[in-house]
């Protein structure tokens, strides 16, 4: 065998962006294990840390499962052409499994991405879909702590990819209805957020409240919440710098404005709570509120604005959700649902205004990728503030009202399938008042004075 | 002789320890509690929702009779040290 004809990846593949992807997809998972793990178990009460780290880990695990066998397929695969119109065309891909190698090594190929080649192979780009799919029922699950049968999450999570997120998905970014009319989705600020946010609300108004005792409790651990929401924000470089698919100009542009307007975001959430509230002091958790308002935000437009949007994205979704979570949530419906972690204001908001935003800041000198001459910009996207023209704004509106219109529905019948299936999404009261030892017997602080083993392992 | 408890301010409790050590009081107990008197508690505020709490971290501190030594046997001045720092 002649040695120099060995090479270790195709001509297509280049070894930059693939390492970049890899990366990307890879920081996007750690926002989820551990960071959502360590977050929603220092926010939720003591009782409830092990059940919410053990959601966030099973979720994850389902969706990965899901996604090789078939919900990539159906959200970035070929067009299944259901009708005769361009919507129903456009809805879903063809299922099909990523299980031999020709359909994890070979090239990637989207219809997202028209404008170049990916320079990757179907596993990377996978695996980073991925990540951003797993994400979004653990984004939810913030709604459903503290009374979610366990049983029921393992039916909801499978069932939600399969119905909600990759329709979505492939609508806004699999070259859909939404995405061929010209709506974008920088990293999912709609696709992800507001959808999460949205089935959040959803879900946690079909299954009911938690205890009383639980909502009027403390959270867990604060050290805990900085982590996760530490790991969050730096995370979030994989989630905005990898949306581009290519480790280019506009990948460190989106980073940056990503970071910038998360900064102005904190500034503003701690800055309001100084001046506005009854006790008029700055505090942590009012921070990474901001810091999700901030983060969320940028998201859809990340790398279609410039600095200067990015600084106003970032104050604009902090200021419209502080005033949602301390004003509008006191008025019906939201005084009526128990979102337990307010994932519909953080996350909903956020991503509604920041996906509106793309319409009136994105800057057309911001290049995502470029023309044949490497200067000007072969796909851009110009906002109001740069057009005059409120074309993209009405673009991202219908988007939104599809994403929030279609995420309702399709949340409601997951849950009512699940409600049947499991008989019943709520845990018994006698159950919520003991928490996580009547549902895993486990607790997340043991203690160790009055523990005596009194079985082994079967092994032993 | 009696058995002598105290509730301390946490921080009070280097204090009291070394004034007792130099009465020659040779061991103590001390337990974790939780108190109000005229104190009272305090509010925490958690994302934006308000907390009461009435009950703040407290030392309970307990002096067996054998502990304190002969020199002081009526434990008045046992007392007294104790008396001076309690919460």
């Amino acid at each position: 065998m002649d040695l120099l004809a060995n090479i270790p990846y195709p001509q297509w593949l280049n070894p930059g962006d693939n390492a970049w992807q890899l990366i990307a997809a890879t920081l996007v998972g750690l926002m989820s294990i551990p960071a959502l793990a360590v977050l929603y178990g220092g926010l939720v009460q003591k009782k409830w840390i092990v059940n919410t780290m053990l959601m966030v880990f099973t979720g994850f695990s389902l969706t990965l499962v899901v996604w090789v066998l078939y919900g990539y397929n159906m959200a970035f695969g070929t067009a299944a052409h259901l009708g005769g119109n361009d919507f129903l065309n456009n809805l879903v891909g063809v299922p099909h499994t990523l299980l031999n190698a020709a359909s994890s090594q070979g090239q990637a190929v989207s219809d997202t991405n028209t404008v170049v080649p990916f320079h990757f192979p179907t596993a990377t780009l996978a695996y980073f879909q991925f990540a951003f799919a797993a994400i979004t029922p653990l984004l939810f699950l913030g709604g459903l702590v503290g009374r979610l049968k366990f049983k029921a999450w393992l039916v909801i999570v499978p069932l939600w990819i399969s119905v909600v997120y990759v329709v979505n998905a492939k609508l806004m970014w699999g070259g859909g209805f939404f995405a061929l009319k010209g709506a974008v989705d920088f990293a999912g600020g709609f696709v992800i957020h507001l959808s999460a946010g949205v089935a959040a609300f959803v879900g946690a108004a079909i299954i009911g409240p938690r205890l009383k005792r639980d909502r009027t409790t403390v959270p867990s651990n604060l050290m805990m919440v900085a982590i996760g929401a530490g790991v969050l924000w730096m995370g979030w470089n994989g989630f905005n710098g990898g949306a581009p698919y290519y480790a280019g100009a506009d990948t460190g542009s989106a980073i940056l404005n990503t970071n910038l307007a998360t900064a102005v975001a904190v500034l503003t959430w701690v800055f309001m709570d100084m001046t506005l509230t009854k006790q008029k002091k700055p505090m942590f958790l009012g921070a990474i509120n901001g810091m999700i308002c901030g983060l969320v935000g940028i998201t859809p437009s990340a790398g279609f604005v410039n600095g200067l949007g990015a600084i106003i994205v970032g104050f604009l979704c902090t200021f419209v959700v502080w005033f949602a979570w301390n004003y509008l949530s006191r008025v019906r419906p939201f005084s009526k649902v128990d979102d337990a972690l307010g994932v519909v204001f953080t996350h909903g908001f956020a991503g509604l205004v920041g996906g509106l935003a793309v319409g009136l800041f994105a800057d057309p000198k911001m290049a995502v990728y470029l023309a044949d001459d490497g200067k000007s910009a072969a796909f851009s996207v110009g906002g109001w503030f740069y057009t005059h023209s409120f074309h993209q704004l009405w673009e991202q509106f219908l988007a939104a009202v599809w994403v929030i219109g279609y995420t309702a529905v399709g949340t409601t019948i997951v849950f009512y399938i699940a409600k049947v299936i499991v008989r019943g999404l709520r845990e018994t009261d006698e159950v919520l008042e003991v928490g996580d030892l009547a549902m895993h017997d486990e607790e997340a602080f043991p203690t160790e004075t009055f523990a005596e083993r009194v079985s082994a392992l079967s092994r032993y | 002789m009696k058995l002598v408890v105290a509730i301390l301010k946490p921080f009070k409790l280097d204090d009291v320890k070394e004034r007792l050590k130099a009465l020659n009081v040779t061991g103590m107990t001390i337990t974790e509690a939780q108190g109000f008197g005229r104190q009272r508690g305090h509010t925490e505020v958690y994302r934006g929702a308000e907390y009461e709490v009435d009950f703040v971290p407290k030392l309970k501190l307990e002096l067996e009779p054998r502990r304190v030594s002969v020199l002081n046997s009526d434990s008045e001045s046992t007392t007294k040290v104790v008396g001076r720092f309690k919460a």
